[in-house]
């Protein structure tokens, strides 16, 4: 039986940027994580900060 | 002694309520009047629709911490208030209806000095014929929506694995719902778990907003630092769904749910219907249907509070332009206009506008999402109210100390994209302030410096260590007082 291939040029989800191999990659890479885990966590700590007068 | 009443106790009640009972000890008399015996942790009710977390690690009971606190609890939900007192009473006060035990049914007048209001939103379903659970749409609004969501997202999963393409929806079930957010996290949690079960296949999944762009989330979108470029978050939340094979339906506005479509009007005037097999749509919010009397028994329901029935505080209302609106509208106190010893905070509090540009379909219907108030502001606003209070009794001095317009503050969200310690996601994102300032800010609206937009698994590890931190501080448990909002 033929595969049915679903085209989506011209559609919304055709445009969008999609994350590359390396991207997925670094994203659960543990070492990368654990330091960005602590700079996102000093980010939303200096906004957690000045919203509180 | 001075008497503090607060209606409410989530995020903003409860964090008001713990730091007024520290700031003034036993001195004074800090009571908290709710109808729902546990304390929940809304943002991690996500989990609990996705079977990932049970009711109990998201929930706790509040009398025994209060209890420990020495606070008052009643088990209770407030219906009206009586500001000025009535003519047999000249303290002000609030009629409250106990809904548990032998007292369940009994009414109490409940006098005060200062008063909370932080009962939040009314999840108003009605809103939308055939909107929420029991009816055709599931919601995770609450820990007990979410566990029922869970169950009706087994039955689908069920039939994937037995082979039949099940149609997911998922999104806003009005066309002036807020809470995009945690619709969106639902979303993403659901593409990741059935990624797991080696079932997206199985799956259409599709996201339907009345955000007039993917990303807006009823602050007008944001723009962050990304890749070398400024994006905006439409563009990282198309992303995001396109990743996850989620299609998407902007500038709707949910009119009806029947068995199985749902009904909706687009800005453009079209109306058209999405069948599913499984819905998780959110619904509108409003606020508590309260009523306020004077002294004389006269109805001032409509001067204290704003007609869809959150409490008008210290924020301008005049109506105005969205291109005249700026970040001076925003309230900074919470103080009542009319009566100076109430306040209203978290959601409860009547915003004095949008954030999103309002946008209305050809037939008049307004498809614009509601500002969010949700997590850090509903937290933050508590917490100042009770610093304020605190300092006013202990120093007799009526000058506010402590301030927090959401028109300065930021804001951090953490998106859940999918649970697991090794391979899950989330997406970071920050905003400074939460309301755009185009007079401070004339480029983007906001702080470029200080937004963020990232994907990764630190996200994940951060939404749940935010849990604990958070079940940890609303325990009372030590140093609880150090832990911010």
């Amino acid at each position: 039986m033929e595969k049915k291939i679903e085209i989506r040029a011209y559609k919304d989800e055709f445009y969008p940027p999609v994350p590359t191999k390396a991207t997925k990659f670094w994203r659960t890479n543990l070492v990368y994580q654990i330091y960005k885990f602590l700079r996102l966590n000093y980010k939303i700590m200096r906004i957690v900060v000045k919203g509180h007068s | 002694m001075a008497k503090v009443v607060v209606l409410g106790a989530g995020i903003s009640g409860h964090t008001a309520a713990s730091f007024l009972k520290k700031m003034l000890g036993s001195k004074h008399e800090v009571v908290v009047v709710s109808p729902n015996r546990y304390y929940q942790w809304v943002p991690s009710n996500i989990w609990v629709g996705v079977g990932r977390m049970k009711i109990d690690q998201v929930r706790f009971p509040l009398d025994k911490v209060y209890q420990k606190w020495g606070i008052i609890y009643k088990q209770a939900k407030a219906l009206e208030f009586h500001p000025e007192g009535d003519q047999e009473n000249n303290s002000p006060f609030v009629t409250i209806e106990y809904v548990a035990n032998a007292e369940k049914g009994q009414r109490e007048k409940v006098s005060y000095d200062y008063l909370v209001n932080a009962t939040g939103p009314k999840l108003n379903f009605d809103a939308t014929p055939g909107l929420g659970p029991g009816k055709f749409s599931q919601s995770v609004c609450s820990y007990d929506h979410a566990a029922h969501s869970w169950e009706a997202l087994q039955q689908s999963i069920k039939a994937m694995e037995n082979g039949q393409m099940q149609r997911l929806l998922i999104g806003t079930g009005h066309p002036s719902a807020t809470c995009q957010g945690a619709a969106f996290e639902y979303a993403l949690n659901i593409a990741f778990e059935l990624k797991r079960k080696k079932l997206s296949h199985m799956a259409e999944i599709t996201w339907i907003t009345n955000e007039y762009e993917l990303g807006d989330f009823g602050m007008g979108g944001a723009f962050v630092k990304r890749g070398g470029y400024i994006t905006s978050t439409k563009v990282f939340t198309e992303s995001v769904l396109t990743e996850n094979n989620i299609k998407w339906i902007k500038r709707a506005g949910v009119t009806k749910v029947e068995d199985g479509i749902a009904h909706y009007e687009t800005l453009s005037g079209e109306q058209n219907t999405k069948d599913f097999d499984f819905a998780m749509l959110i619904p509108a919010f409003k606020g508590q249907d309260f009523k306020a009397y004077d002294k004389s028994g006269e109805d001032i329901t409509a001067k204290v509070f704003a007609p869809n029935g959150f409490m008008k505080v210290d924020a301008d209302y005049t109506p105005r332009a969205y291109e005249s609106w700026t970040v001076e509208e925003w309230p900074k106190t919470y103080q009542s206009p009319v009566y100076p010893n109430m306040y209203a905070t978290g959601i409860a509090f009547a915003p004095p506008h949008g954030i999103s540009k309002p946008m209305k379909s050809p037939t008049g219907l307004s498809i614009t999402p509601s500002p969010p108030r949700t997590g850090m502001p509903s937290g933050v606003t508590g917490k100042i109210v009770a610093q304020n209070i605190a300092h006013f009794i202990k120093h007799g001095e009526t000058e506010h100390k402590h301030t927090a317009s959401m028109g300065k503050m930021g804001a951090a969200c953490i998106v859940s994209a999918g649970f697991s310690m090794t391979r899950g996601l989330g997406a970071t994102m920050t905003v400074s302030p939460i309301v755009p300032d185009w007079q401070r800010y004339p480029e983007w609206g906001r702080d470029i410096k200080a937004t963020v937009g990232e994907v990764g698994l630190a996200g994940h590890w951060i939404k749940l260590f935010l849990h604990y931190m958070f079940i940890h501080k609303a325990k009372g448990y030590p140093f609880w007082w150090l832990l911010p909002e």
